[in-house]
């Protein structure tokens, strides 16, 4: 329509404008800062760089900075991880900083079913010390639990830790990495000696044989894909997952085994390996343990039986089997698929063991290599102090608790000699009612949580219930007694920790609107009024909280010693740990056990198995399809409370939430592309849009995660080990939508 | 967004005191300023200004030609489907990096499904400007805001000589060019020529992580050749047309019955509302003004009718033509319309109803000159003046006789002609639902029919004169009956096989736009059909009648027009993610 200030008066000499303030608008100018050609009002004054903020790869963007602000970003080319690239989350990170739901004062809800008001930052921090006291008060320390997140800078969860369990006397509490990372952590610690993910990005470029298992990471890490692109060995690419996705499409071969057979698949692949004698003796020998049990064990794995199973031809089996006995530098990654299982732990030591059998471990190219999911799950997984003690340590070990004593400079009884409950105890807790108190960090669980209406009931019955988050409308702060407004990425300093295990740093390069603090801060100020602010006085910024970090490190597997500061980190464009004083960097690519040397008592890595049992839901004539979830696009993160907000992804995003259907099974109940469909598991019936497609197997379902109704569906079953949820495997029904 | 902070700067305090108990007031106070305070700059080294050169230049040089393309050679995308892993990092840095509008986006990625359970998995499929060797929009273009530039190929949009008249989003077969509403123009991508020229590669050539796309030099001859044998991508519009530069290569086949991932999506368009009361309104002038002319011609109206009907069709007419007015971004850069005339049909229904407009104006006036000399001789305070009044009006008596008809039938002409222009406008966007076929018998029949309720309403109005009234009415009824039954037959596509453009129009009027659909019918029905049947019984308030009848079939014919730009089905490439 008129836009009646941009009407002016014609020139009738200028019969084809070929400038004018509209052209201009958009003409680059050679850009400074090696950025290349820019439009003028983007031209930055000065760049910095930081990591970004969404997932695990950790991908180094140019900030550019007009008068110290952020006014655009870029893909920082000489940065190890991304040389340049990035994908649209982190094209489009500073998108979310300014969302108009953005929490800018505390907000607080008097009674559960009024509105929250604002309130001020004091009265909000007295009302959190004075209901936690009071829950802690009548029913104990055990009473309250923090559920934090993989989204916030290591100095932060180091910070929640300390002062939640060392502080204020918290036993419980876990971090959102419960849902995506604590079967890497569980399966390294056990076999590894320590979680210890022994790759670094580069043996994407140096493999001759690369083995995708559950892991589609063309669109959920697809700066990694990229490093594959760039192998110049003409790599067998291998996918393993029920569904024929983007990363199957572009693979060189692709194996759809059943779902959740992966375990039996992969003791049926050693069983091969074995049989064959395509197993490395020498290396099993000098560096692990545990290897004649296991022999013992996949004896039972048939390829006749592992091919029932699993849906594989034997003769794939053994395609498969020669192609990983016949690499030179065999690489298995897995991702979600694996973590996310019934049996998730022991899924992932059998890639570990396949990896250990056939030495590929420690060299260029090879690997049992875990890709993390969130930006800083691998911060939380060592410095959040809460699954392990701090460093990777263990609360129940004597030894341990002295030792982070001595280095924190507090009393020994300060720190707790058990464990804390895992995500899922804690909500039993909350249903027991054994939990009364919960304070949850920068993630939400009303949305991501499997079963998530089960934990929408019992989150009622908490007394009070704390979300700390950058926006007042995430489902979860929705349902909150008092919501703390936070500073989000791009508005605080601090590190994170990538999959490869570098640590790189974020910065404050946006103002915070309203009144919203760094959850740093809002440690400090909580620290403060709960009573405990002297014993925090090392504890003052994110960089000095960096160095009690190092000496929390130091000794362990992941010291960090030798990172002198934050300008050191800058300077070398993110350092992987191990990195103890002393030492010198010569690489940007580190990788682990090179010397076959691992972290267990015998420096030998173990072979651990067991014998693989049936998800605990089956499907049945009632609901007699498999539901499988899963990222969607590259476009959206997790429950889209930052990347909803951002037009371009959002563009770049479904815009409802669509069932993948197989069109045999689609053809039997009359479904087509575009039909409203209900589906329904033994939890909750759901509506959303059925497709129709080749790239599901008959029996199967897949919906993305993002969207809120799945996880009404989803079915809440655990990794023993890990207590993991298993988001991958649930029984539902579909049928067209009764108008 | 940001409410202003309560503390000043000064207030911060270097060292927080430690170990000693705060209040929490005194701790906030500083924390919030630590907040607002951006410290990156000053603590971490930066990397130097005065580095020129693009950094990244490294990892695409090889993406991008060296040399300019040569005489009968252009530039063009050139997309590896077999590296595009559906990342959309491309959208992004083109985003980002040309600095576009919030929700801008001038790249797509689109995904193609297998349409059989065969082994074959989706291709992922990016696209942005084809920069076409017969570009759709430039032809289209009524002001010459496009360029196909004469090196490079490149098809540019001169942003500030565009109008924002949209017409070059419904000739583009590729949805490419973008409307900015806040800026009243289309933008589109452009190649990122200036970073082209300076050996720079576009904003989406840099960014993609797979190196799927780069930019390649192609013969002119090949891209006709392409295109004449319908190589270009399935579920995509037909490469005839516009012959796209794009070449999209794989390894693999890419089987041609492939679906676009929104193939069978159903998306309701823009509903152009100034455009809709534009077509209504101007055809009805027409109508009126033509049915006037014939009328008075055959002698069925009375001078008095002939006048009133006629300034009343110049009235509607001028509606119609002001909100087409509203309907451009940039109107007052509207007068370099005549620079398309000859290749665009948008620029030629402007030349047609301006001219129609400068005529008709003359032929009114010459109708009331009568009675507008009459008043004023009689108005006259003087009546020298009066004397000179009446002198002139003899001469009018003896000229308009001679001219009348002469203009009369030039109204005729030019308006069947402008009418047409008005069809050929939509016809030659290859939308399946604006084909000539559907638009014409759309167009004329608003003209027809509005003509006839002239005619019915004057002649009612006028009692005086004997005219067989029934006939007009049974006129009237039939040709809406037919109006109406012939867009009704757009739902015998929803028995065609497959998703066709056509058949999707048919599902949008069925389902989403079920409501106006059936505004539509019920308003048409009602003021086409059922009030003027009542005509032909006696009733006391035959005008009240009419009028009523007019006002239904008005509002019937604004929701059909409405309709037929928000249930049309544009081509573009496959998109759906």
């Amino acid at each position: 329509m008129i836009n009646l200030k941009r009407i002016k008066i014609p020139d009738i000499k200028k019969i084809r404008e070929w400038k004018g303030a509209l052209t201009a608008e958009l003409v680059q100018f050679p850009g400074k800062f090696g950025l290349g050609r820019l439009p003028k009002r983007l031209e930055p004054d000065a760049t910095t760089t930081a990591v970004c903020g969404f997932c695990s790869t950790g991908c180094g963007l140019d900030i550019h900075l007009k008068n110290g602000e952020a006014i655009n970003l870029s893909g920082k080319t000489d940065y190890p991880v991304n040389l340049g690239m990035a994908c649209p989350k982190g094209w489009e990170a500073l998108s979310p900083l300014d969302a108009p739901d953005r929490a800018l004062t505390p907000l607080y809800r008097s009674t559960r079913e009024g509105d929250p008001k604002p309130i001020s930052w004091e009265s909000a921090i007295n009302l959190f010390c004075e209901k936690f006291k009071r829950v802690m008060d009548t029913h104990g320390s055990g009473s309250v639990a923090f559920l934090s997140s993989g989204q916030i800078a290591t100095e932060e969860m180091a910070f929640l830790g300390a002062l939640a369990k060392f502080g204020m006397g918290w036993i419980h509490g876990d971090s959102n990495t419960r849902q995506c990372m604590a079967t890497a952590a569980t399966a390294y610690k056990q076999s590894f000696g320590f979680d210890a993910p022994p790759y670094t990005y580069q043996d994407f470029e140096e493999s001759d044989v690369i083995i995708l298992i559950g892991s589609n990471i063309c669109i959920a890490h697809p700066i990694m894909w990229q490093r594959v692109l760039r192998n110049k060995n003409k790599p067998e690419i291998i996918v393993i997952d029920p569904r024929k996705t983007e990363t199957a499409v572009a693979a060189t071969r692709h194996y759809a085994l059943s779902p959740k057979s992966d375990l039996t698949l992969l003791y049926g692949i050693a069983h091969i390996l074995i049989q064959e004698d395509w197993v490395k003796h020498t290396y099993i020998e000098a560096h692990t343990e545990g290897f004649e049990d296991f022999k013992e064990h996949t004896a039972h794995f048939t390829p006749q039986m592992v091919s029932e199973t699993s849906g594989l031809s034997v003769k794939e089996l053994y395609e498969f089997a020669y192609t990983i006995a016949h690499g030179k530098r065999v690489s298995f990654w897995w991702t979600m698929g694996v973590n996310q299982g019934h049996e998730s732990t022991r899924t992932a030591q059998a890639i570990i063991n396949l990896a250990l059998m056939t030495a590929n471990v420690g060299r260029p190219g090879t690997g049992a290599n875990s890709i993390t999911g969130q930006c800083n799950a691998m911060g939380s997984r060592l410095f959040s102090n809460t699954s392990s003690l701090f460093g990777g340590r263990d609360f129940t070990k004597a030894s341990d608790r002295l030792c982070v004593a001595d280095i924190l400079a507090i009393p020994l009884d300060k720190i707790p000699v058990n464990n804390s409950l895992a995500y899922d105890q804690i909500i039993d807790g909350i249903d027991e009612g054994k939990i009364k108190g919960l304070w949850i960090i920068g993630t939400n669980t009303a949305h991501s949580w499997i079963n998530q209406e089960r934990f929408r009931r019992i989150a009622q019955k908490l007394e009070f219930l704390v979300v700390q988050d950058m926006y007042s409308t995430t489902d979860t702060a929705q349902i909150a007694d008092l919501v703390l407004p936070a500073a989000g990425w791009g508005e605080k300093n601090g590190t994170m920790i990538n999959s490869e295990r570098r640590i790189g740093l974020i910065k404050k390069v946006r103002k915070a609107p309203g009144e919203a603090l760094s959850d740093f801060n809002i440690f400090k100020l909580i620290a403060n009024a709960w009573g405990c602010g002297a014993e925090f006085d090392r504890w003052n910024s994110p960089e000095e909280v960096f160095q009690i970090i190092k000496d929390i490190s130091k000794d362990q597997p992941c010291d960090l010693t030798g990172i002198r500061d934050y300008q050191m980190i800058d300077h070398a464009h993110g350092i992987q740990w191990p990195f103890r004083e002393g030492d010198i960097l010569t690489s940007d690519q580190r990788r682990l056990f090179s010397d076959g040397l691992f972290f267990t008592p015998t420096n030998r890595a173990k072979f651990i198995f067991e014998m693989p049992n049936a998800p605990s839901e089956q499907i049945n004539h009632h609901y007699p399809f498999i539901l499988l979830t899963g990222r969607g696009s590259s476009s959206q993160w997790h429950t889209l409370t930052r990347s909803g907000k951002s037009d371009v992804l959002n563009a770049l995003s479904p815009d409802c939430l669509c069932v993948e259907i197989n069109q045999e099974d689609a053809a039997l109940s009359n479904i087509y592309t575009g039909d409203s469909v209900t589906v329904e598991s033994s939890r909750k019936k759901i509506i959303c849009v059925a497709r129709v497609t080749p790239n599901i197997k008959p029996g199967q379902l897949f919906m993305p995660m993002h969207f809120v109704e799945v996880n009404k569906l989803t079915q809440d079953s655990f990794d023993p080990y890990s207590r993991q949820p298993s988001y991958k495997y649930s029984a539902v029904k579909i049928s067209k939508t009764k108008s | 967004m940001i409410p202003p902070l309560k503390y000043s700067e000064g207030d911060l305090q270097e060292q927080i005191p430690r170990a000693k108990p705060v209040s929490t007031k005194d701790l906030l106070q500083n924390l919030l300023i630590e907040q607002r305070s951006l410290t990156a700059v000053e603590e971490f080294a930066q990397q130097h200004a005065d580095i020129h050169h693009p950094l990244q230049a490294k990892y695409y040089q090889n993406l991008i030609p060296v040399n300019l393309p040569q005489s009968g050679e252009q530039f063009a995308f050139e997309v590896d489907l077999d590296r595009c892993s559906s990342c959309k990092a491309c959208v992004s840095a083109c985003h980002s990096l040309n600095g576009l509008g919030d929700d801008e986006i001038w790249r797509s990625v689109g995904v193609l499904h297998p349409a059989v359970n065969a082994g074959q998995g989706q291709v992922t499929v990016t696209t942005a400007c084809h920069h076409c060797l017969e570009p759709g929009c430039l032809e289209g273009c009524p002001v010459t805001a496009y360029e196909k530039d004469v090196i490079t190929g490149i098809v540019r949009h001169l942003n500030d000589q565009c109008i924002g008249c949209q017409y070059c989003v419904m000739k583009c077969p590729y949805d490419v060019p973008k409307y900015s509403p806040h800026l009243g123009i289309i933008r589109k991508c452009d190649m990122c020529h200036d970073r082209l020229k300076s050996l720079e590669a576009p904003a989406c050539v840099q960014a993609c992580p797979n190196e799927a796309i780069k930019i390649t030099i192609v013969s002119t001859a090949s891209i006709s050749e392409r295109a004449a044998n319908g190589v270009f991508l399935p579920d995509s519009p037909d490469p005839g047309y516009t012959k796209p530069g794009t070449v999209y290569t794989s390894s693999k086949p890419i089987p041609s019955n492939m679906l676009g991932g929104d193939h069978d999506k159903l998306i309701i368009q823009d509903g152009h509302w100034p455009l809709a009361v534009m077509l209504v309104l101007t055809q009805a002038g027409i109508g009126f003004l033509g049915a006037q002319i014939i009328g008075s011609a055959v002698g069925v109206l009375p001078t008095l009718a002939n006048r009133w009907m006629a300034l009343l069709g110049l009235i509607i007419f001028s509606g119609g033509m002001a909100s087409s007015i509203l309907h451009l971004g940039q109107p007052l850069k509207a007068w370099r319309f005549f620079l398309g005339l000859r290749t665009s049909w948008l620029s030629r229904e402007i030349l047609a109803f301006g001219v129609l407009t400068l005529l008709a104006t003359v032929y009114v006036l010459a109708l009331w000159t009568e009675p507008i000399l009459e008043g004023l001789s009689t108005h006259s305070p003087s009546r020298l003046i009066s004397g000179w009044i009446q002198g002139q009006y003899h001469w009018v008596q003896t000229i308009y006789p001679a001219v009348l008809p002469i203009v009369s039938v030039t109204i005729l002409i030019v308006g069947i002609t402008a009418v047409f222009t008005s069809v050929m406008v939509y016809a030659v966007t290859r939308r399946q639902f604006w084909r000539w076929e559907v638009t014409l018998p759309r167009f004329l029949g608003t003209v027809i029919i509005f003509g006839l309720f002239g005619l019915l309403y004057f002649t009612l109005h006028f009692r005086s004169f004997p005219v067989d009234i029934t006939l007009l009415i049974w006129a009237v009824v039939i040709s809406c009956t037919f109006k109406i039954l012939g867009e009704m037959s757009l739902f015998l596509h929803l028995r065609d096989r497959g998703h066709p453009a056509i058949k999707r129009t048919a599902i949008l009027l069925r389902g989403p736009l079920k409501k106006l659909m059936l505004t539509r019918i019920i308003s048409g029905i009602a003021g086409g059909i059922f009030l003027p049947l009542l005509l032909l019984t006696p009733n006391g308030h035959p005008l009240f009648v009419a009028s009523l009848s007019l006002g239904f079939w008005l509002l019937g014919e604004f929701t059909e027009r409405s309709l037929f730009f928000k249930a049309v089905s544009p081509d573009k490439m496959p998109g759906g993610i």
